[in-house]
């Protein structure tokens, strides 16, 4: 009998370690998600670490609410930055006062959403260098590379003038290089940044135009103006002429037109419209709620923003009243016929019975381009966070225009004129005659009156040289507030290998 | 050979015949004296008598070779073998701790033998103290263990720390419930039906549950039916909760004055001409908390056995509302249990334990900032009402077109005109988010033991642990304020579920050799699995109006539906063995390893191996020793060994991928879904490992004081941390094997029975002492992050070498400027203002960097939240049927950081502190002036004008009982009747200002507008029949 027991014991005992010890009791592997180790595989898989890169584009909700257009609004003598009160959003208020300091500020969100973009763009294109991709032809990976490096110079484009001094990283970073960057010179990113484009432009695989289910995807006419423009950014008048050709280019390629009607641009249901060089893609599709405010709806955050709080009336829906437009914008661009198609007199829709609650830094003076409609408000998910109005980055007008200050300051005044004029009569105003530093001065009128409220005139201000007079009265001072501050996170983590920018 | 047979014939003839019937007389006592009421029984006969008023008693025996069972509760039974002795001098010892069994991992073992730092807390410890969640119980009743009550939020969690925090990752204890390794807390059990929870301590007795032990070992034993016994309890309790204290805030004049000098000192418009005008206003913490909220508790058990076979089953309900917002923050919970063992023949036993509960609640957010009921309580301007009735507003456009949220009459709650963001109406929120979420839980075992032969038994059990939870919540089509509105209502509904099996099988052999050599082998393994997931849904839409109509049924088009998932599965696989050895229980030695194989770690480091040894000398039973009258017994030990933490998450070697990183493309606006990975790789990654050596002993004094001390350092090396990366690379950080820290602690248990006359004492106290630095974060890192306050994510903790984890960190302070003299004297070695742009009013922050500049690098240490002290009391007292308990508890040397204000909305309402700011040259050096915009930053900066001190001292549990006598009692069949009056949280010593001083979960001391623990009365009644 006790012979039996101790040889079951025995026997279990040894049985169950033994079923317990088969190897794949141990085997593993976490449901439904993919590896890094066993992805990128197939060509659909190459193509989702694209589009991850794109994602970035449309990001305004990293580290708060850091949508650049309606910040760079914010910043510029355009708008004020509004909200219910001074403690809505410190971050837009300290920028558009310029009491921006290390810890406060939109630099943060800027600074992680535009490298995320470079690291995944860094990502696929060394994995794209894997000889084992099924499905993935030689020019279906050209273009894709020829895109990633278009984005990737974006992104650095961005950072480069948000930050001016920048670490340039343009391979993944291994474990032991993770602390040891440190930032380079300007001119060094701007090279990386034009090699990168110029190599996305040499790529035949690169399309000048895109099949309607491949709009939002990028194009050798946005690789070419966004190449004149970081050319133009770089204030080099040797090189004007290298910039004017780029612009002239993309002109005559004679894909771009200017809409007929300027109130048809910013319509949100004229998306990659005629105008369009290169937008980025909003949409309601996601159909999102708070759970995915950081950077998971595909909406614009700016539309929210800039609707007037609390309205009550037809056509236009309710927003939370950011971005006010100044008395300067509204005194300059009065009489422009662009005006109406700009800027909502808050007060005339009073007068017709509206109503709206007047929030921080009033002036009843309201963005028209990007406001919040009712027509076009989400009907499922958040609707704050579900606008789809794509972002008009680069337009045919801003090549034109681009392409005039190139000619001017090349010396070609006879081109610039056409350029701008060509701009100027789309609206019906007269054609300009003058010539030199006046032709000058009058096409950065017309940027301003053209592109009013769309996020350029800040940086067309510093690029000029016109930022401390423009700005000097908002608290902007010369040698500091070109460029935000160095998020204070990055300099902690590094042990202030990042330094600081100059003045903060 | 005939004589001698003969002769034995004759003598046990002689005495069948001439041995009957004889007397035997004596007296019993105990270390106090006579001991009346004990008990007398000839063995293995159902002969007995009691001893009387003089402790003497009389028995008259069959046999003079009969033994007397002398027995009394709370002594040791002692058998005396009667033979020649007629009268009788009997001594009884009482029935100290150190003569107790603990259970250990995978069996039990006599205290005075056991090497280990292990505290036991008895049934009898915790039936006197209605606990919600059964981790509480442990609160202050043995030394080295921290509990602190997340929040006083009904079926709140506590955190428990053993010995101090263990790992700057999960230091949650494993728990182990009658043997079943239990995932997700043990808020399952009902309190009545544990038996005894051991907390297993040190790396001597925790090893034996190998990688996932680091952070101690609760073990959890249910109660078996006895033997023989019959037995019906019944206990209940019902109570009324109220709130311990409320912050003196701003009254609406007192408010309008203060925002007024704010605003005017920023060269703003006097924002309320006539403040006096506003009179008190609303009082918004009257407005959310409820009075005399209910709590109750009602538990039956039966006990039986007969035979070879005994039964325990019970059934329990407890249900409480909240204090705050109560129509959204309530428990209730169903416990059942049915635990039996069943002895087959001499070598087989089988047995079961079960237990199943079902939880539901409704809950709020907790202290948060950002729209818990609380913080918006204590930030609301007391200008707004309540409800709305003044006319002009309930006919402006707002409250005309908007969907204003309304109370039971209908009247649209008050909507403020001065504080925005998520500081709003708390009563008009609540109604916007009901939620409710339950839980089903079953979780027993079956075993089986086998034993052969005589010192040799196999043991086989299967245990499981099945969750079921869940929850829903509905947002009603609402407006709050123009930044808080929803316009198309939202129901979703989620259910989960977690199943986990574990298969035990162990062999131990124990053996006597020698007289002296003592000797218990144990070898084991365990496989456990456990695998779950969930699904929710979501509809928007739908024609409900809160969350008893609102349905995932309703038909809504496929745009406003939507559904997610998730799923996950683990396992574990070890070996493990021990050897415990004693010479004449003198001289002990114990060894134990277990091998931990896991999938939660790359093959390189899958398996992780845990060891530990402990000695042990009873110094007692040396002659020298032996029979001391002031020593009766010391036993001193040490240890050393390695635990392991595996609560790190699953499969974080490997970089995985995720998706939604999506964009939209596409004329048709196509939404195409990208991808990347969640975080860098790190495919060397290893357990967490906890060194720690042990030294203690335990003793017992003058035979009615207990001692027990421990000195411990713990060493945790490899502690995985999500490395933090600078922003430019793009991606979250790797998880590495960088941290380390360390524990040092000293711990005292004291127990102290006394009896005077007619009064029984028992005091029992703990504390312990515990020093916790961080020694190492990595090469590249210096600190880690912890806490931020507000959305400009204004840093408030930090970890960082050489500190204690998650200190406060922010400027120091150093009065304020009087008078612009004092501004313009504050300066560097350059001659330059330290502080150009300050005011007089304003804080003089200090240098720290020495840079001749104040920017962030000044930023320090500027608290801590742990405290170095923690310590309880238990005192009970019984007189004639009355009996008495006080339960104290508190902790010492801790900070908190009081976050209870949104300073970031500059109009949020501020305690009466504010009424004390400065408002001229020697006017407050503490309290700076108020200006709108805050320039020099006085408020807006994390600085030591916010920490307090944490320390406190609470009067935990104040009991009175009435013990029927079993006189009146018996005659209707109750062997026990008890009633009684308790209160809870009567009294707390503390300088903090805010609610209340102990914040516990994963806030680290900040109070964000805490939940606070309620103060509670109940009446009570123990019945046993």
């Amino acid at each position: 009998m006790k012979n039996i027991f101790v040889k079951s014991i025995i026997y279990t005992f040894v049985f169950c370690s033994a079923t317990a010890c088969k190897k794949d009791f141990l085997e593993l592997n976490p449901i439904g998600t993919k590896l890094e180790s066993n992805f990128y595989k197939t060509e659909k898989e190459v193509f989702e670490g694209i589009v991850a890169v794109y994602d970035v584009l449309q990001w305004g909700g990293t580290n708060g609410w850091t949508m650049k257009l309606g910040l760079l609004d914010a910043a510029s003598d355009d708008c004020l930055a509004g909200g219910s009160d001074a403690s809505d959003q410190p971050s837009w208020v300290a920028w558009d006062k310029f009491t921006l300091d290390p810890n406060l500020g939109p630099q943060r969100g800027l600074w992680n959403k535009n490298y995320t973009g470079i690291y995944r763009a860094n990502l696929i294109l060394e994995k794209m260098q894997a000889s084992d991709i099924s499905g993935l032809t030689d020019t279906k990976k050209a273009r894709y590379i020829a895109e990633v490096k278009f984005l990737r110079a974006y992104f650095y484009f961005d950072l480069l003038r948000f930050f001016g001094n920048i670490p340039l990283i343009i391979n993944t970073l291994g474990a032991d290089q993770i602390y040891k960057q440190t930032q380079t010179t300007p001119d060094k990113i701007y090279a990386q940044i034009e090699k990168d484009l110029n190599e996305a432009i040499a790529e035949t695989n690169l399309p000048q135009t895109v099949v309607p289910d491949e709009l939002g995807r990028v194009t050798k006419g946005a690789a070419q103006a966004m190449l004149g423009k970081v050319i133009l950014f770089q204030n080099n008048t040797t090189r004007m002429g290298e910039a004017a050709t780029l612009f002239e280019d993309v002109i005559t390629s004679g894909i771009y037109l200017l809409e007929a009607n300027y109130g048809d641009i910013f319509k949100p249901t004229n998306k990659f419209g005629v105008e369009s060089v290169f937008e980025v893609v909003h949409s309601n599709v996601q159909r999102g709620g708070w759970e995915n405010f950081i950077n998971g709806t595909e909406g614009n955050y700016n539309v929210q923003f800039f609707g007037m709080r609390d309205f009550n009336g037809s056509t236009y829906a309710n927003g939370w009243g950011f971005c006010p437009v100044t008395d300067s914008l509204v005194n300059f661009m009065r009489t422009d016929p662009r005006f109406q198609h700009t800027v909502i007199d808050g007060k005339s829709l009073k007068s017709q019975g509206a109503n709206y609650a007047a929030g921080y830094q009033n002036t009843d003076y309201f963005i028209k381009k990007y406001t919040p409609l009712q027509s076009t408000k989400a009907v499922v998910g958040e609707p704050a966070l579900n606008w789809g109005y794509n972002i008009k980055e680069i337009r045919f007008a801003d090549v034109l225009l681009m392409a005039a200050e190139s000619f001017a300051r090349a010396g070609n005044d006879a081109k610039a004129k056409t350029y701008l004029n060509r701009v100027r009569s789309r609206v019906g105003l007269q054609a300009t005659n003058s010539a030199g530093t006046a032709l000058l001065d009058d096409i950065y009128k017309e940027r301003r009156l053209e592109f009013a409220t769309e996020g350029l005139r800040f940086w067309d201000l510093v690029r000029t040289n016109r930022a401390a007079s423009a700005l000097g009265n908002q608290g902007f001072l010369q040698n500091k507030n070109e460029f935000l501050p160095i998020p204070q996170q990055e300099i902690d983590i590094t042990q202030g290998l990042i330094k600081q920018n100059n003045g903060y | 050979m005939s004589k001698f047979v003969y002769f034995l014939f004759f003598y046990f003839f002689c005495a069948n015949i001439f041995a009957q019937n004889i007397t035997v007389t004596g007296k019993i006592s105990d270390v106090e004296g006579t001991l009346i009421g004990a008990n007398v029984v000839e063995k293995n006969t159902t002969n007995g008598v009691v001893s009387d008023e003089n402790g003497a008693f009389s028995i008259t025996l069959s046999n003079k070779k009969a033994i007397l069972i002398f027995s009394f509760v709370g002594y040791k039974t002692q058998e005396i073998y009667v033979g020649n002795k007629l009268s009788l001098t009997v001594f009884l010892e009482t029935n100290s701790v150190l003569n107790d069994v603990v259970v250990v991992g995978y069996g039990v073992q006599k205290k005075s033998v056991s090497t280990g730092a292990i505290s036991k807390v008895r049934a009898s410890d915790l039936e006197k103290l209605p606990v919600v969640r059964v981790e509480q119980s442990l609160l202050g009743k043995t030394s080295g263990v921290n509990v602190t009550t997340n929040s006083g939020s009904p079926g709140g969690g506590a955190t428990v720390r053993i010995r101090g925090t263990t790992t700057i990752n999960n230091s949650d204890p494993l728990y182990v419930v009658d043997g079943t390794p239990i995932n997700g807390g043990i808020d399952f059990l009902n309190q009545a039906d544990i038996e005894s929870i051991e907390v297993l301590k040190d790396a001597a007795s925790s090893a034996i549950y190998g990688a996932r032990s680091a952070n101690g070992v609760i073990l959890v034993t249910t109660k078996k039916g006895k033997k023989d016994v019959m037995e019906v309890t019944l206990n209940s309790y019902y109570g009324v909760q109220n709130a311990a204290r409320k912050l003196s805030l701003l009254n609406a004049t007192q408010y309008g004055i203060l925002m007024n000098e704010s605003s005017v000192a920023s060269g703003g418009a006097v924002l309320f001409p006539n403040p006096n005008s506003l009179g008190v206003g609303t009082d918004w913490q009257d407005a959310i908390f409820t009075k005399n909220a209910p709590i109750q508790n009602h538990e039956l058990g039966i006990s039986a056995g007969s035979g070879n076979s005994q039964y325990y089953a019970s059934f329990g309900y407890f249900d409480q509302t909240g204090i705050v917002a109560s129509r959204q923050s309530s428990f209730q919970r169903y416990s059942v249990r049915f635990n039996s063992t069943h002895k087959i023949n001499d070598y087989i036993t089988v047995g079961n334990t079960l237990g199943y509960s079902k939880n539901t609640g409704r809950g709020v957010l907790e202290n948060n900032e950002y729209g818990s009921p609380l913080s918006r309580a204590v930030n609301l301007d007391p200008l707004t009402p309540v409800v709305e009735t003044r006319p002009e507003v309930l006919n402006s456009p707002t409250f005309k077109n908007f969907a204003v949220v309304r109370d039971a009459n209908g009247q649209p709650y008050g909507i403020s005109n001065y504080v925005t963001s998520e500081v709003l109406n708390p009563l008009a929120a609540i109604q916007t988010n009901q939620s409710q979420g339950w839980g089903d839980k079953i979780a027993g075992n079956v075993f089986a033991e086998i034993s052969p032969i005589k010192g040799l038994k196999y043991r086989t059990s299967y245990g499981v642990d099945f969750a079921y939870w869940g929850d829903e919540n509905f947002s009603p089509v609402h407006y709050l304020n123009s930044s808080n509105r929803l316009d198309i209502n939202r129901y979703a509904r989620s259910q989960n579920r977690g199943i986990y099996w574990i298969w035990e099988n162990t062999i131990s052999y124990n053996k006597r050799i020698a007289k002296d050599h003592n000797i218990t082998l144990l070898a084991g393994t365990v496989a456990d699995r456990s695998r779950g997931g969930g699904i929710s849904g979501s509809v928007q839409d739908i024609p409900a109006t809160n969350l008893s109509n609102a349905s995932l049924i309703y038909a809504v088009p496929p745009d406003k539906q939507g559904f997610a998932g998730f799923e996950y599965q683990s396992a574990l696989l070890s070996y493990l063995g021990r050897l415990n050895y004693d010479y004449a229980g003198k001289y002990l030695f114990s060894a134990l390893f277990r091998r931990d194989g896991s999938p939660k770690f790359g093959a390189n480091y899958r398996f992780g191996v845990f060891p530990s040894v402990s000695v042990g000398w009873v110094a007692s039973e040396e002659k020298f020793l032996k029979n001391n009258s002031v020593i009766n017994f010391i036993k001193f030990r040490g240890s050393w060994g390695v635990n392991g933490n595996d609560q790190i998450g699953d499969f974080r070697f490997v970089s995985t991928i995720g998706g939604f990183r999506s964009y939209t493309f596409g004329a048709s606006e196509k939404l195409i879904n990208g991808s990347t990975p969640n975080a860098l790789a790190n495919p060397d990654l290893r357990w967490e490992q906890t060194t720690q050596t042990n030294f203690g002993f335990d003793a017992k004094i003058f035979r009615n004081l207990t001692v027990t001390v421990d000195v411990f350092s713990k060493k945790t090396s490899g502690m995985l941390l999500d490395i933090a990366v600078p922003g430019y690379v793009g991606n979250n950080g790797p998880v590495g094997n960088v941290a380390t820290m360390e524990n040092k602690g000293i711990e005292l248990e004291l127990g102290y029975v006394q009896k005077i006359g007619n009064v029984n004492f028992e005091f029992s106290g703990n504390a312990s002492h515990i020093v916790n630095k961080v020694t190492n974060l990595g090469l590249e890192k210096k600190f880690l992050v912890g806490q931020t306050f507000s959305p400009q994510g204004l840093e408030i903790t930090r970890t960082s070498v050489g500190e204690p984890v998650n200190y406060f960190f922010g400027y120091k302070t150093d009065g304020i400027f009087q008078n612009q003299t004092e501004i313009n004297n504050y300066k560097n070695d350059k001659g330059e203002l330290l502080q150009p742009i300050a005011k007089p009013g304003d804080f003089r922050f200090l240098d720290i960097s020495k840079d001749g500049k104040i920017d962030a690098a000044d930023r320090t240490k500027i608290g801590n939240p742990t405290p170095s002290l923690i310590y309880g009391f238990n005192f009970a007292a019984n007189w004639k049927g009355f009996d008495i308990l006080v339960f104290g508890q508190g902790v010492y040397g801790n900070d908190i950081f009081r976050a209870t204000r949104r300073f970031d909305l500059q109009t949020s309402n501020m305690t009466t502190d504010a009424l004390n700011r400065w408002t001229g040259e020697n006017s407050s050096n503490t309290y700076p002036r108020l200006i709108a915009n805050d320039p020099n930053k006085n408020f807006s900066r994390s600085s030591n004008f916010y920490v307090e001190d944490g320390s406190f001292f609470r009067i935990r549990t104040l009991q009175l009982g009435y013990t029927l006598p079993l006189s009146v009692t018996s005659r209707v069949g109750i062997k026990k009747c008890r009633v009684y009056i308790s209160g809870n949280n009567l009294i707390t010593f503390t300088k903090y200002s805010g609610f209340d001083p102990e914040i516990g979960g994963n806030s680290f001391g900040v109070d964000r507008g805490l939940y606070p623990q309620a103060r509670f009365f109940l009446l009570g009644g123990n019945v046993t029949f």
